[in-house]
């Protein structure tokens, strides 16, 4: 049975490409466009792993991180922040927060692949 | 708001002011944007920038020598012009800009929105072609299981069929080995037959003595007459069954060498049908091998080079995540002009330089921001973005520990901590 990931970005375009990269390797794949958007998609169904923005509308990466955490549910869900930013102390709070990777944008899909099958293994 | 300088002339903020333009006319070229619509709304922005720099900037000799005399003008009444032109770059100039830039941002979005989608349909076309050619790869023989494919199972069957027809001739064989013991028993059952005739001849001349002399004996030898006579007629019968036995297994004989000879002819015929058999067996595999060899390279061929393109398309796929990161820029971009034009609403006075530049500064995420940030004086450009084989720190794992603990870099693109 395949895999689900969320993938959670402002930018169609990064979306589609995240996507394209893992259905490529059988992963399923939902979208949500911002983080208020990307609750909703948590509504009971089983998701294996996160991949999320930092900066979006309406709710951004980390506080976005930090609901996922306070739900029952998913809060076991391991979820790799995908960003341009690359500030230390940004990924001390993402880490805090709970995840479990930092990946700078713009990445390589071997990359994104072995750090997504590393976490969902 | 600025309230260090407050004498300060349109020439006096010049230096300042067209350094962050230029700065931002920077960051507007530095994207290397595909599309000439959208390149060309980037380059009238730049161009736009660069040309209110070159307003705003005066050379050392301007600026040194004195005004002529006509030109002199109460100081109050230069700085009202200065302040009303000052608003209008805030209020026209700006919002133009901001508008060029989002439209720009806009179509280029869209466009790389179509064209993912486009090449993640001709990706996931091609990987149907690979997972079709795999499939007929498999069959035809380049699984890799040792089985020899297509070409190796007609083989495998036409050889099995080709061993059940040589063990059914092997049977006939046998059968036939029994059929010429068969005649061989028969000639012992005719010599056997005319011994049974002749003991039988001797036992009526045998017979016919005894009767002789009991005949000679006279009265005495009347019973054993008796005995003669029928001892003679058993000779008799014995030597006519004896007969019949031999007539008999001459028939016998007869019928089996027949049966012999039609093997020996089957046997001929079975074995030249066999070698038959062979030969084009063997010709039949090598005209499937002939066929099904190229098909089969074909299919590795196809799977080879669909997998190329497939890996080269996601690849260029892959390169298309610019577009998120010039949209973050161009709106950082934005962020400062709306900045800028709500200092140009109070006047010279209200421009602040060093605010807008740190207030751009925090926007920043992007280290090609940065540097473009740090070297804005000078005409150097990060045109740039990160490779995405960028091999320090790309991807950082945490694990399970405290949220202090030390990173530790499992190789150079992934670290763990």
């Amino acid at each position: 049975m395949s895999k689900t990931v969320l993938i959670v970005d402002d930018s169609t375009s990064l979306r589609q490409v995240v996507a394209m990269t893992l259905k490529s390797q059988g992963f399923e794949v939902l979208e949500g466009c911002d983080g208020k958007d990307a609750l909703t998609k948590l509504d009971g169904r089983k998701i294996h792993l996160i991949v999320s923005d930092l900066n979006m509308p309406n709710m951004d990466g980390l506080t976005f991180v930090r609901e996922v955490k306070k739900n029952a549910t998913y809060k076991f869900v391991p979820i790799i922040m995908l960003t341009t930013e690359s500030d230390d102390k940004l990924k001390a709070e993402g880490q805090a927060a709970g995840l479990k990777a930092w990946m700078v944008k713009p990445f390589k899909p071997e990359q994104m692949l072995q750090a997504v099958n590393k976490l969902v293994a | 708001m600025n309230n260090q300088a407050p004498t300060r002339t349109a020439a006096a903020w010049a230096l300042p002011l067209g350094g962050l333009v230029l700065s931002l006319g920077l960051l507007g070229v530095s994207v290397a944007v595909p599309q000439t619509l959208v390149a060309g709304f980037f380059g009238v922005v730049a161009v736009a920038l660069a040309f209110l720099t070159g307003k705003l900037t005066l050379s050392p000799s301007q600026a040194a020598q004195p005004a002529p005399a006509d030109w002199a003008e109460p100081t109050a009444v230069v700085q009202a012009q200065d302040d009303s032109e000052l608003r209008k770059v805030g209020s026209v100039w700006v919002p133009t800009l901001e508008n060029q830039l989002n439209t720009a941002n806009k179509q280029m979005e869209q466009g790389i929105v179509s064209l993912t989608e486009a090449f993640g349909d001709i990706h996931s076309k091609l990987n149907d072609i690979v997972k079709t050619a795999t499939q007929a790869a498999d069959v035809l023989g380049a699984s890799g299981s040792g089985q020899g494919g297509l070409a190796g199972e007609v083989s495998h069957s036409l050889t099995g069929m080709l061993d059940a027809f040589k063990q059914s001739l092997h049977e006939k064989a046998e059968m036939f080995k029994e059929v010429k013991g068969f005649i061989s028993s028969t000639d012992e059952l005719k010599k056997m037959a005319t011994s049974v005739e002749e003991l039988a001849a001797k036992t009526n001349l045998l017979a016919l003595n005894a009767a002789i002399e009991a005949a000679r004996a006279g009265e005495e030898g009347r019973g054993f007459s008796i005995v003669a006579d029928e001892v003679r007629k058993l000779s008799m019968l014995s030597a006519e069954t004896g007969l019949k036995i031999r007539e008999r297994v001459q028939d016998i004989s007869s019928a089996a060498r027949r049966a012999g000879d039609g093997a020996v002819r089957m046997e001929a015929s079975d074995q030249h049908m066999l070698n038959h058999a062979n030969t084009t067996v063997a010709s039949v595999v090598t005209q499937f091998h002939a066929v099904t060899e190229p098909l089969e390279t074909a299919s590795q061929q196809i799977i080879h080079n669909t997998q190329v393109v497939s890996s080269s398309l996601n690849n260029a796929v892959v390169h298309f995540q610019f577009q998120d990161r010039v949209s973050q820029i161009v709106g950082h971009v934005c962020d400062s002009l709306e900045h800028l034009k709500s200092q140009t609403e109070e006047g010279l006075l209200g421009l602040d330089v060093q605010a807008l530049m740190t207030d751009l500064e925090k926007n920043y995420t992007m280290a090609e921001e940065r540097i473009n940030h740090s070297s804005s004086h000078v005409t150097k450009v990060a045109s740039k973005a990160a490779p995405a084989s960028k091999a320090s720190a790309h991807v950082e794992f945490f694990d399970t520990a405290p949220a202090t603990a030390p990173a530790a870099k499992a190789d150079e693109d992934i670290t763990f901590f």
